[in-house]
Order: C-alpha cells, then sequence, then structure tokens
C-alpha cells in the first residue's frame, strides 16, 4: 500500500508592506508567503504581469525592482518592502514607449504573453546600456522563454529601439 | 473612414492590431477574469502510473482555512465515452492509469488554500503492473487498464501486394526503424477555465484556453447533459496553443459540475508543473520503415509501419496516436513519386499522459523520416542529393496528382522550392566549405528538406468529422459606417483580428482601422472549427472574403439605386460606392450604412434592411497542401556536444500571403520549435511510469541561444483553389524543421557512417558521434 506524504501545514501569517508600483505608494497587509508576482496581480491589480512557470525559468513574470529586472515568482511580496517596483503597466505614459512600438514594428509578439517580462528585461538593458551589442541583447533575452516568435524580431525590436534612442529620434528604424 | 486610394492591404506586412493591447500589459488570458465569489480549484492527481485506490481520505482537507468543498469520484461521476478506448472518469474512482491523473479536488476561497487542502487529501493506492513503453503495450502481458484485454486502440493499414516484390527485386533497399521522443506542446500560457453557471436558466459559462470553442461547447453539452444553445464558451486572449489546447479536458467539465454544484463561479489555472503531466503530449512514435530504389534514384517502393502511443486515454476530438499515423501516413511520400508505398498503423493505450495533437502532428517524423531515407540513398548510389529529389519529384504537368497515400497533392511548386533553397544556402560551393571547415577541425553538416504539409482538412468521405471542414464568418457594416466581423475562427496569437482585417479593408475598400474583428465567443461567432491545422486563414479567410464581398455587393446595390446607375457600373473605392468613370457621382459609405439602418425607406425595393452577411466555407478538398524546401547548415561541437545553426533557409509556398510579416513570424516560430524537437525536447518516463524532470529547467525549450541569428524566409505563391488563394502556413514551420536539422547531423558524420534515427539528437549524441568520427577512425 502507498501513500502520499503530508508536508508541515502552512503558516498563515502576515505583514504589513510598504512599495512604490510604477510611482502609486501602497500599503498593504499580506500573508508572508504571497508571491510578489501574485501582490502585483491581486493586490495592486496590475493584470499585464504574468506567471508563466512559477519556477523562475520563464522570466513571463519579470518586473524591475530598484533598477533591476527580478523574477516576481521567485520573490516574496514581504521581502520587496520598501522597493520601487515597475511593471509593464509603467513603461508609457501615454500610448507606447519607444521600446514598445519597437516591438510593434518588428512584429516580435505573437500570443503576447511572455512580452510584459521580455519588455522589463530590455528596458532594464537599455536603461544601463544605451548602445548594447548584439551579443548582450542575446544575452539579456536568453533569460525568457517564448513559444511563438523564434526571438529574431525580439532581437531586432531591441536593437532598433536602442538605436532609436541613441539617435535622438522618436521614429523607430 | 481613411480613403485608400484603391491600394491593397493584402501582401503588405500591415502593423498587426492585436500588438498595442498586448505591449501595455492589456492582453486578458482566462485567469485574468475573477467575478466575485469565484472559489478556486485545486488538483489531487496521482503519482502512480497504475494503481487501485484504496481509499481517499478527505477529512483533514475539509478542516484547512478556506476549503469550500472536497470532491472525489463519489461525488463527481461524470465520465467522457469513446467510442475507441475506454471511459474517461472526470475523477478516477477505481484505477488510476497515469502519473497526473485527478483523483480528487479540493474547492477553496484561493489558490493557496486550496494547494494547502489538496496536500491534506491522503489517498492510499495498490500499485498495479503498468505499461510505460509502446512496445511492451503491443507485446506485453500487461493492459493499462485494469479490465482491458487489449491495449491496442487503432490499427490501419494498406499494403499493396506488389510492395513486398518491388522491395525483393530492386538494386537498393535500405531499412531502419526511426524513434520520435515523447513531446509537449507547453505554450506560454498554461491551460484554464472559468466555469460559471445558472441554476435559474440552465446556462453555464466556460471561459476557457480553448483551441475550438464550438466544440468544446458541443462536448460539455453532451457529457453534463445540458442544452448546447445554453452553454456558452468564450476564449479570450489564449497564450499560444499549438495543439495543446484542442482537447476535450476533464479539468473544464469539473469546474463545470462543481460551478452547477456550488451556484459559484469556478476556476482552475494550471500550473507549470503540473501542465507537466496534464496536458496531453505529443510524438514518441516508432516507424520501422523499407525503401527501394534503382540503381539509377528511381524510389521505387516505400513501406512504413507506425506504433504510437494514445497514453491512458483516447484523448477527444482525437488521440495523438490517430493523427500521428493517419497525418504520417498520408505525407510520408513528401513531394515525391514514389512507386509502390504501404503503411501499417498501430497505436496503443499506455499508463502515461494522453496523447493529442503539437503543431504539426506526424508531420516533422514523416518529413524527417523521408528525407533522411532519400540523403542515404543518395549516398549510396553515389547521386547528387539534390539531383535524387528532383528526379522523383511531383512536377508541373503532373497534377491532380494522388500521393501514394491517395491524397490529391495540389501544388507543384517542389523543383522550384528546391532550387531557389539550394541557390539560397550556395549549395555549389558546400562540398568545398565542408572540406575547408574539416581541415579546419571543424565539424558542419548541411540538410535538405522538400515537404508537403496538409493544411484545412475538409470533407474527407461520408463519416462525420469533428475536424469542421468549414468555417463562418459574419461581415457587418454598422449604422455608422464602421465594420464588425464575427468569426468561428479563434486566436491564440497568429494573428488573425489583422489578417481577416485585410481581407475586409480591400473588399469594401475601408481602412483597416474601421475594421473590428471578433473571435472565440461562440455566443457571438458563427459556427467555426476554432484554429488548428492550419485551416484559419484558409476557410475562415475563404469566409471572410465571400461575406465581405456579399456585403459588397449590396452597398454597390444601395448606391446605384441612390445614383440612379446600374450596380455593375458601382465600383467601391476610398470609402465610397462610385459610378465608374464618374468620380463625382458617388456616395459615402458611411451614408449608404446609415440609410440601410435609419432610412430604410430609401433603399431599393425588395432589399433587407441592414448591412450584415454570413458566409460559410466549405472545402470540398480533403487536404490542402503548402510545400516548400527548408536548408540548414549547423556546426557541432566536440567538448560541449552543443550545436550551432550557421544557416536557416526557407522556401515557403504557402499559396496567396495575406500579411508577409505574420506568415514569417508562424514559419520562424516554427523552425524553433523544430530546433526543440530535433536537439533539446524530451519527455521521458522512468520504467515505472513515473515523468523525469516535469520543469522547464529539465525540459529545455528553444532559447534565443539555440537560434541563428536569421531565418532567411523566401516566399513563392502558388494560388489553392480556394476563395483569397491560401494554403495554410501555421504548422509548416515545425513540420519542416525536424528534418534539415537532424539531416544536417547525419550529413556531417556521413563519412563514418553514422546515421540519426533517432530524437532529440542530444549532447551526448553529438559528443559520441565526433568520438567516433576522430582522425583515427575518419574513412
Amino acid at each position: 500500500m502507498m501513500q502520499n506524504r503530508r508536508t508541515d501545514p502552512p503558516v498563515n501569517e502576515e505583514v504589513e508592506i510598504r512599495v512604490t508600483v510604477n510611482g502609486r505608494h501602497f500599503r498593504h497587509r499580506v500573508p508572508t508567503r504571497l508571491l510578489l508576482v501574485d501582490y502585483i496581480r491581486e493586490v495592486c491589480g496590475l493584470l499585464g504581469t504574468q506567471a508563466g512557470c512559477e519556477q523562475g525559468v520563464c522570466g513571463s513574470c519579470t518586473v524591475i525592482v530598484d533598477g533591476m529586472a527580478v523574477r516576481s515568482c521567485l520573490v516574496l511580496a514581504a521581502q520587496s518592502d520598501g522597493e520601487d517596483i515597475r511593471t509593464v503597466e509603467g513603461l508609457a505614459s501615454e500610448g507606447l514607449s519607444a521600446l514598445q512600438r519597437s516591438f510593434r514594428e518588428h512584429h516580435a509578439l505573437q500570443c503576447g504573453f511572455c512580452i510584459p517580462g521580455i519588455l522589463m528585461t530590455a528596458q532594464t538593458l537599455l536603461d544601463s546600456d544605451a548602445e548594447p551589442t548584439d551579443q548582450r541583447i542575446r544575452d539579456a533575452v536568453s533569460g525568457h522563454t517564448c513559444r511563438c516568435t523564434g526571438y529574431e524580431p525580439i532581437v531586432d525590436a531591441i536593437r532598433a529601439a536602442a538605436r532609436a534612442e541613441v539617435e535622438g529620434s522618436e521614429a523607430v528604424l | 473612414m481613411t480613403p485608400l486610394g484603391g491600394q491593397a492591404y493584402s501582401g503588405t506586412s500591415v502593423l498587426r492590431v492585436e500588438d498595442a493591447r498586448a505591449l501595455v500589459g492589456q492582453n486578458r488570458y482566462v485567469r485574468d477574469f475573477e467575478p466575485l465569489g469565484t472559489i478556486h480549484l485545486a488538483f489531487v492527481r496521482s503519482y502512480i502510473a497504475h494503481a487501485l485506490i484504496a481509499k481517499v481520505e478527505v477529512s483533514e482537507a475539509l478542516e484547512c482555512d478556506g476549503v469550500f468543498g472536497v470532491f472525489t469520484a463519489a461525488e463527481i461521476g461524470q465520465r467522457i465515452n469513446n467510442s475507441m478506448g475506454p471511459p474517461q472518469p472526470l475523477l478516477a474512482g477505481k484505477e488510476v492509469t497515469y502519473v497526473g491523473q485527478p483523483v480528487a479536488v479540493v474547492a477553496a476561497s484561493n489558490r493557496y488554500l486550496a494547494e494547502d487542502a489538496a496536500e491534506a487529501v491522503v489517498v492510499e493506492y495498490e500499485q498495479l503492473p503498468q505499461v510505460v513503453r509502446i512496445d511492451e503495450a503491443l507485446n506485453g502481458p500487461c493492459m493499462a487498464h485494469q479490465d482491458l484485454s487489449n491495449n491496442v486502440i487503432l490499427s490501419d493499414e494498406n499494403w499493396p501486394r506488389e510492395l513486398d516484390d518491388v522491395f525483393a527485386k530492386a538494386d537498393l533497399v535500405l531499412t531502419d526503424e526511426f524513434r520520435t521522443q515523447r513531446q509537449v506542446a507547453m505554450p506560454m500560457e498554461t491551460r484554464g477555465v472559468l466555469a460559471t453557471y445558472e441554476s435559474g436558466s440552465g446556462n453555464l459559462t466556460l471561459v476557457s484556453s480553448t483551441q475550438m470553442p464550438h466544440l468544446l461547447r458541443s462536448a460539455v453539452a453532451e457529457i453534463l447533459s445540458l442544452q448546447e444553445a445554453s452553454v456558452r464558451v468564450i476564449a479570450p486572449d489564449v497564450g499560444g496553443a499549438f495543439g495543446v489546447k484542442l482537447a476535450v479536458y476533464v479539468e473544464d467539465l469539473v469546474a463545470a459540475v462543481l460551478s452547477q454544484r456550488t451556484g459559484r463561479p469556478v476556476k482552475w489555472i494550471s500550473d507549470r508543473t503540473e501542465a507537466f503531466t496534464s496536458d496531453y503530449q505529443s510524438r514518441g512514435a516508432r516507424y520501422q520503415v523499407t525503401a527501394a530504389f534503382s540503381k539509377h534514384g528511381e524510389w521505387q517502393g516505400l513501406g512504413v509501419e507506425i506504433l504510437s502511443p494514445a497514453g491512458a486515454y483516447v484523448a477527444i476530438p482525437w488521440s495523438g496516436a490517430l493523427v500521428e499515423s493517419f497525418i504520417g501516413s498520408l505525407c510520408m511520400t513528401g513531394p515525391y513519386k514514389i512507386g509502390a508505398y504501404g503503411y501499417r498503423c498501430l497505436g496503443v493505450l499506455t499508463n502515461t499522459t494522453p496523447t493529442c495533437s503539437y503543431r504539426a502532428t506526424g508531420g516533422p517524423a514523416a518529413t524527417w523520416i523521408t528525407e533522411t531515407i532519400i540523403d542515404r540513398a543518395a549516398r549510396a548510389l553515389g547521386c547528387d542529393r539534390a539531383q535524387i529529389r528532383r528526379q522523383n519529384m511531383i512536377v508541373p504537368g503532373d497534377l491532380p496528382c494522388s500521393n501514394g497515400f491517395g491524397a490529391e497533392i495540389d501544388t507543384d511548386s517542389h523543383i522550384e522550392c528546391l532550387d531557389m533553397a539550394l541557390e539560397k544556402i550556395d549549395f555549389g560551393s558546400w562540398l568545398d566549405m565542408q572540406a575547408t571547415a574539416r581541415s579546419e577541425g571543424r565539424v558542419i553538416g548541411l540538410g535538405l528538406a522538400s515537404y508537403v504539409a496538409p493544411t484545412a482538412a475538409g470533407v474527407a468521405g461520408s463519416e462525420a468529422s469533428l475536424a469542421i471542414p468549414f468555417d463562418s464568418t459574419t461581415v457587418r457594416v454598422e449604422p455608422s459606417g464602421h465594420v464588425t466581423v464575427l468569426t468561428g475562427v479563434s486566436s491564440q496569437g497568429q494573428g488573425l483580428a489583422t489578417t481577416l482585417a485585410q481581407i475586409v479593408a480591400d473588399q469594401l475598400q475601408i481602412g483597416i482601422e474601421d475594421i473590428k474583428v471578433h473571435g472565440g465567443d461562440t455566443l457571438t461567432s458563427p459556427y467555426g472549427g476554432g484554429t488548428h491545422g492550419s485551416r484559419a486563414a484558409v476557410l475562415g479567410g475563404a469566409a471572410t472574403r465571400l461575406a465581405a464581398v456579399a456585403v459588397a455587393e449590396k452597398l454597390k446595390r444601395i448606391a446605384a439605386h441612390l445614383l440612379e446607375a446600374d450596380p455593375k457600373d458601382i465600383e467601391l473605392i476610398s470609402g465610397s460606392a462610385s459610378v465608374r468613370g464618374v468620380p463625382a457621382k458617388s456616395v459615402s459609405i458611411e451614408e449608404l450604412a446609415m440609410r440601410a439602418h435609419l432610412q430604410v425607406q430609401s433603399l431599393p425595393d425588395g432589399l433587407e434592411a441592414g448591412l450584415e452577411e454570413t458566409r460559410r466555407y466549405v472545402s470540398w478538398r480533403p487536404f490542402t497542401f503548402a510545400n516548400g524546401c527548408h536548408a540548414a547548415i549547423v556546426e557541432l561541437f566536440r567538448t560541449t556536444g552543443h550545436f550551432r545553426i550557421l544557416r536557416y533557409v526557407v522556401v515557403q509556398d504557402g499559396g496567396v500571403i495575406i500579411n508577409p510579416a505574420i506568415v514569417e513570424g508562424q514559419v520562424r516560430g516554427g523552425v524553433a520549435q523544430g530546433v526543440g524537437s530535433t536537439f533539446l525536447e524530451e519527455f521521458a518516463y522512468g520504467s515505472d511510469g513515473t515523468p523525469v524532470g516535469v520543469n522547464l529547467a529539465e525540459y529545455r525549450l528553444p532559447g534565443v541561444d539555440d537560434m541563428p541569428s536569421l531565418v532567411e524566409i523566401y516566399h513563392v505563391q502558388t494560388p489553392s483553389e480556394h476563395p483569397g488563394g491560401m494554403r495554410g502556413i501555421g504548422d509548416a514551420g515545425l513540420h519542416a524543421s525536424v528534418a534539415p536539422l537532424a539531416g544536417a547531423v547525419e550529413d556531417a558524420f556521413a563519412a563514418s557512417g553514422a546515421q540519426i534515427s533517432q530524437l532529440p539528437v542530444s549532447p551526448d549524441r553529438i559528443s559520441d558521434l565526433i568520438e567516433a568520427m576522430s582522425p583515427g577512425t575518419e574513412s
């Protein structure tokens, strides 16, 4: 006779956190075990961030925390107390950012599920390196899984967005 | 309304209308819907491949925080009946038959609490002998279900008597067994469902990540004994599907039953771990192949015996065993005229997750086998690889041409595509390039794949078919002159809202921004077969075109009446209907739309009010075909066993192209999946039926570093017979791409006689092959 194993019962404690998300200040009591991705989606109501694997592999849930690209499925909301978080909804104040426009112009998305995460990683790259080499772009994208596009247009879109920014032009190549 | 000046949208890479909202995070997948009062499910799944269920103890789980209920087969007794195999219970009651099968389900106020309680459910199993490998299922004493007497669910053959004579007499006979690995499609959005039932009306609404909303509606109505018209299925944004979201899954049905039971909206979102064992899988077949050639390279005979897994149940609408066999045997002859062809197919039940579809099911293996065989024949006979292909190809003048299976191949651009691919990849200097590389200690190979990919399944024979042979579209000009398009095909990211709008814009001569396309809702969409099997542009596109033409005709009739002209003299141009040659005599589409709705007394006598037409387009051709040639140059590395794709060339005949960038996106994405299928992915089962590595770190999907920096894509456009001339493009990229990659590896090691007959070509295998061809042993 075989039986499934029981793990220890969960600890249901709460903690208060203060975070800034896309420039707005929030204060919430959250369960200590609440993942940052679930906090962003279910508590802050920002549904653009998607959890693709909850294993830290696919990169879909990537957000920017204090300037760094972070997998929000691998971080607890409680750990984010005091942090400044940026999600896909915060990329452009209105319309599309240069990076988002470049993705559109390069047909760099199909189903769109992985795209918010890739945009956040790409934005982090462009914020730290105005003229990234193709290898740096590919290194950044290598932390993400996209099942639709084959990646080539994603790399093209990031490269073109960087170039357009450098040239100070609104137009994306 | 944007005047167009007669310019066509079709054939241009219009930017996708879908993208702006996706890019700002406004796509909405099933998981993003949650009405007040929603309860969440977590399934308790079997961790044993085959066992009797001795006891399910739920008392501790019922005590957990936030739990609404815990349900077993005692409470949810419905099953999915199937004429080809055993009935599939929504929850296993007596026996579990694969790892991942749901045994119980917890409903709780959120997913965290539901998972807590699911862990507190205690199941006692009495283990039974399991059948894991397909050869064990065929020959062994064990049955995948206790009360079965035979694991075989499918047996089909067509083996002409003369084939064995051809093999006996041929100058060259090649035999081999080819094996594909088990795979799972793994779209980035996992499956999910939100079920809402109202007892007062008897209405059930399912928001589901399905590829086939109308089929799911019928299945849910039948299994739950509801009226079909009371069930509404909505597929909102769907985050990729690739065949895995075709099937009718028990989780969707359990959610519906529990909404009936509780009166609450009930939601289940698969997590990635359970996707690995509960998403239906694909491939994992064996192919015993015999081929005969004359010494001059004439392909005289081909015989293939396919053994493929159904998993523990026969999936609805179709088992992977059925599709793998059917599509595999249908396109095994590729674009070639082969003297005699025969196939035998067997499908078996095993104690593994059921199989269904993964993009191009049957095609990647068939193309790989055909192209490997023709390469081996060229090597054995000392012929040129390109010439032996040309020599055996279907050529213009051969059409209509029935292939070995009996399918009518309706394309003849095979040599044109091959020659273009050879030119683009610089085949003429390939041997020099390979020799130079070799002298530098590098290992490179070139693979070629000419293929035919069946698309847009139509009417075949007299039987009922769940592959709906038609699709439907409604085009409606609203009173303002803006246009609503409702279609039976639905999108999982393919860009149908753009391509169908392009078709309508050209017919009505209005701007694409004035057209909104909606699909994926059975309440509003006309009946259709959903999106799979490269059917959406062919059948949905044709229906859209016909509906738009009908609306255009009506606009012309109204305009002719108002302008006192003959309808034949009216043309639509730049947002207006004008008398041809008299531009001053013109009326805008806005005015025509207003009159058709608000001033109907000004319509011609006998003309119905409104501007709405629905058309259904049936394909009377069992299959349409896309074709082309892929060519790849691959480098292999000794120390890591890794690969690098140096060049990848696609020449693609998908018929008339609506949007080149969208078509190229489909092809490139398919090629990426071919890279995964060739080198990376394998869903392995231990001998006890336990899956190995059920996470994305161990099941390696292709990443950016596995891809070449450029997939070079070229188009040939031979129109099909369907309105608009499309041939279907969704599957072709994956259909073709395993063959040139595996073929390039075999070519790289051809001098040592190594053969690639098993997928994936793993790093270990590559390292071993390089060791074996080290200078001491190289011929």
